[in-house]
């Protein structure tokens, strides 16, 4: 991704400006920063999901978007789902294999199995028969992961999956994401904890009204630097808004 | 032929059909929490019947059929604009649109002397289930002539009911991913633009046709009740799309037929509206459903909240 | 030259455009667009059983003040049950809205077809139930119309700053002690009298276009809420005027949609006029 600039159509100007960034595979990177800085904004824009398109160009494993949907997945914040709709975890993660399917074909059994071993791979497998509006926050975030996966996913953007997670759900939430890391694919997500940054992901790139930072969690993420970020992020020209 | 074969069996048929064709859309509308889609294009479709009235010079049904779709569907177009280019809320920018067409129809009715339109009030917000009937001679009693002598409106509403299951069947898939979560069915390119736009088709259409044969009242009700009041015991989509006819059928012929001939024995002689009474009862039976499948809730799982399995 | 009549209806219609632009203002802010929806429908349950009270306790099927306070009930009841109703767990705010609407419609015209057993008339009624009569108001009806609009402007005024709060947001709101429900109740009330009063201008599915289009063009424009709601009730004048008069000069023309219509112009020449000043700010 090069010199990716993208803006929020219905407020003032561009919310992130100039954000440039590559990502290699196996590696798990993380979107930091204070709140309201762009972080959401920058991973909806990248995938065009903003009521205006940006300017500038994302590549996508070398292509754009369009050429490659089968490659990525988007997993959006739990608080954006109805989770009163009618399924159970194995109809949402054959959702994602679906996904993979043309117009007119049906999830065969073979699909169904992809899916139940999505759902083994989040550690939710026992869940399966169950109603997603039963289930609990973390497992509702790992469902979504769940369905990612099912597409079999090699670029997952996920939007905040560790809000409103405890510890539990965290740590295994975390344990998915590294083992997905592991097997090759790449994991990009917005994330506020910046502990958990600094002890699980291998790179962090902090936003703040611009890319403000970006590199290794250690280096990016110590004290002074932080206060100049999160001071930075104060100043109206952070901001840009 | 007795009175029932003639006046209630096909009013019955017409109404079941309906049921199919609104239930059937009606499921997608309340998956994506668009339950009040009936409500807007019962107001927005004036205009398209009076244009389409006016446009052929004629009385035909197909032209206002053919004017509502077109306003129907553009209403839609321009609330999602509205809605995309503002911050306006969807349920304020489709009011808004809704309203203007609704405007502009009873303008153009009143200024156009399309008054021969037949678009009196109690017919388009009731439909016309009291005049359903069949007439056929006393030489043909065959269920074969019963049913060739079937009205028009009853025609338009069956073709409109197999459309809506045909499209539900086909994309069931591409409208549950969208209908759960729109974001991901766009990235990962599962549900292309052009089966949603087949969704809107076809529930335009089932709603219009609706529209005809009962009214604007019951169609809002047949479009968002059953789905409503098979909710709470969904565990799939297909299983609430199923129960939902199953729930609406039954209440919709006992209201039917209370409307009809309840009075006779209570002493008057006048019928309640029928479609009046079917969309009380369907709309009576949500509450009901929910209140139903908590006390269930209750009763099977005491202790749910504290049973519940660890993360 | 503006007749008497003309004036009249002028008035009354003005005065309407305001208080409705106003509190569809502090509707809009509080996401309950949907429940003026509902009200206008619920008043005809209210209408047809006053028709049948009037004629049971002799008072006359068609005594104003009685249909009037009937329909004022029933639209009230219905429009407070949407927001408890919307929270059972498979309903929603939309599927509420669709249940009470069609329900409460669905139940007045059962009523209504008892009622045309009985009485004659009942027909036309429907007709002015849904499109309005604001070409025949007269001078007490202008009256009840200015009371009306004071209390409304009067209650609006007051409360004013809670509901801005609440709108902002709910929870900090309801934590600094703001009285989260009985303002919620206030507004619900408002909104009726603001439907019921409506029904007689403009009729059952153009009130609503009353309370919403003014208020969403006002809402289009950055400010405080207190500025928002003026501009709408500015607008919401403006454009009943120009309604009134447009079908004057045109005599087909039925006068609520005159009105709408003025108001639905000016909503998206708003809209274009916003996009181009966004895009404009944008490219600079």
């Amino acid at each position: 991704m090069r010199n990716f600039s993208c803006g929020y159509g219905a407020r003032d100007a561009d919310v992130v400006r100039d954000a440039s960034f590559t990502l290699e595979s196996g590696s798990m990177t993380a979107l930091v920063g204070p709140n309201g800085a762009g972080k959401s904004t920058l991973l909806k824009g990248l995938l065009g999901l903003l009521p205006v398109t940006p300017s500038g160009e994302a590549q996508f494993f070398g292509h754009p978007l369009a050429a490659v949907r089968a490659r990525v997945a988007f997993v959006p914040q739990r608080a954006e789902i109805d989770w009163n709709f009618p399924a159970s975890a194995l109809d949402v993660a054959t959702m994602g294999v679906a996904a993979r399917l043309g117009v007119f074909r049906r999830p065969s059994r073979e699909g169904r199995t992809t899916a139940m071993r999505a759902l083994a791979t989040v550690g939710l497998e026992a869940f399966a028969e169950t109603q997603i509006g039963e289930l609990s926050g973390g497992q509702q975030q790992r469902v979504l992961v769940a369905r990612a996966l099912a597409a079999d996913a090699q670029l997952l953007l996920l939007d905040e999956p560790f809000a409103n997670a405890d510890m539990a759900a965290s740590t295994k939430l975390l344990a998915t994401l590294r083992a997905l890391a592991h097997e090759g694919r790449t994991i990009l997500a917005v994330h506020h904890d910046l502990a958990s940054v600094r002890a699980h992901f291998d790179r962090a790139i902090v936003v703040a009204g611009a890319i403000a930072a970006d590199g290794q969690p250690r280096e990016v993420l110590d004290p002074s630097q932080l206060a100049k970020i999160y001071g930075i992020a104060d100043s109206p020209e952070g901001n840009a808004a | 032929m007795n009175a029932f074969l003639a006046v209630d069996l096909p009013a019955l048929v017409a109404l079941l059909l309906a049921i199919i064709a609104c239930a059937t859309v009606g499921n997608w509308l309340v998956l994506r929490r668009e339950s009040l889609a009936a409500d807007a294009t019962a107001h927005a479709v004036l205009p398209g019947l009076v244009g389409g009235y006016l446009v052929t010079g004629t009385r035909s049904p197909w032209a206002m059929l053919a004017g509502a779709l077109v306003a129907g569907l553009l209403t839609i177009v321009l609330a999602r604009f509205v809605v995309r280019a503002t911050r306006t809320g969807a349920a304020t920018a489709l009011g808004v649109v809704c309203t203007a067409f609704f405007a502009l129809g009873v303008a153009l009715l009143e200024t156009q002397g399309a008054r021969q339109v037949d678009l009196d009030p109690s017919c388009v917000l009731f439909g016309s289930l009291e005049t359903l009937f069949v007439a056929t001679r006393e030489s043909e009693s065959s269920l074969l002539a019963w049913v060739t002598a079937l009205p028009r409106p009853i025609w338009t509403l069956t073709a409109a009911a197999m459309l809506a299951v045909l499209a539900s069947v086909i994309f069931a898939k591409e409208f549950a991913i969208r209908a759960f979560d729109p974001s991901f069915a766009r990235v990962s390119g599962a549900a292309p633009r052009w089966t949603d736009d087949t969704r809107v088709i076809a529930t335009t259409l089932a709603i219009v046709a609706a529209f005809e044969a009962v009214g604007s009242v019951l169609v809002i009700a047949l479009v968002a009740c059953p789905a409503l009041a098979a909710a709470p015991f969904a565990r799939s989509v297909r299983g609430q799309m199923l129960l939902s006819i199953v729930i609406a059928m039954p209440i919709a012929i006992a209201a039917y037929l209370a409307s009809a001939h309840a009075p006779m024995w209570l002493g008057t002689t006048n019928p309640l509206n029928a479609a009046g009474t079917v969309a009380c009862a369907l709309a009576a039976a949500v509450p009901l459903s929910h209140g139903v499948a908590r006390i269930c809730q209750r009763k099977f799982h005491a202790g749910n909240a504290f049973n519940r399995r660890p993360v | 030259m503006i007749g008497a009549n003309t004036m009249l209806v002028l008035a009354g219609c003005a005065l309407f455009g305001a208080v409705s632009g106003a509190t569809g203002t502090f509707v809009l802010a509080r996401r309950r667009a949907l429940v003026s929806d509902v009200a206008g429908h619920a008043a005809l349950p209210g209408i047809a059983s006053g028709f049948l009270l009037g004629e049971v306790t002799g008072l006359g099927g068609r005594s104003p003040a009685l249909l009037v306070l009937c329909a004022t009930i029933t639209a009230l009841f219905a429009a407070l049950c949407v927001a408890p109703l919307a929270r059972l767990r498979r309903l929603g705010d939309d599927g509420a809205t669709a249940t009470m609407l069609a329900g409460s419609f669905g139940l007045g015209a059962a009523l209504l077809s008892i009622v045309q057993s009985h009485a004659s008339g009942a027909q036309g009624g429907l007709q002015t139930l849904l499109l309005g009569s604001a070409a025949a108001m007269r001078t007490s009806d202008v009256v009840v119309l200015t009371v009306l609009s004071l209390i409304v402007v009067a209650t609006l005024t007051v409360l004013a700053r809670g509901l801005a709060m609440v709108a902002f947001d709910e929870e900090h709101a309801r934590v600094a002690g703001v009285p989260v429900r009985a303002l919620d109740f206030a507004l619900i009330v408002l909104l009726v009298a603001c439907v019921v009063a409506g029904l007689q201008v403009a009729g059952v599915v153009l009130v609503v276009a009353f309370i919403l289009t003014p208020a969403a063009t006002a809402r289009l424009f950055a400010g405080s809420l207190r500025v928002t709601a003026l501009r709408a009730a500015m607008l919401g004048t403006a454009t009943a005027v120009a309604g009134v008069l447009a079908s004057r000069v045109l005599p087909t023309f039925p006068t609520g949609s005159a009105m709408t219509l003025a108001a639905s112009l000016v909503f998206f020449t708003a809209l274009v006029l916003h996009r181009k000043h966004k895009f404009a700010e944008r490219v600079a």
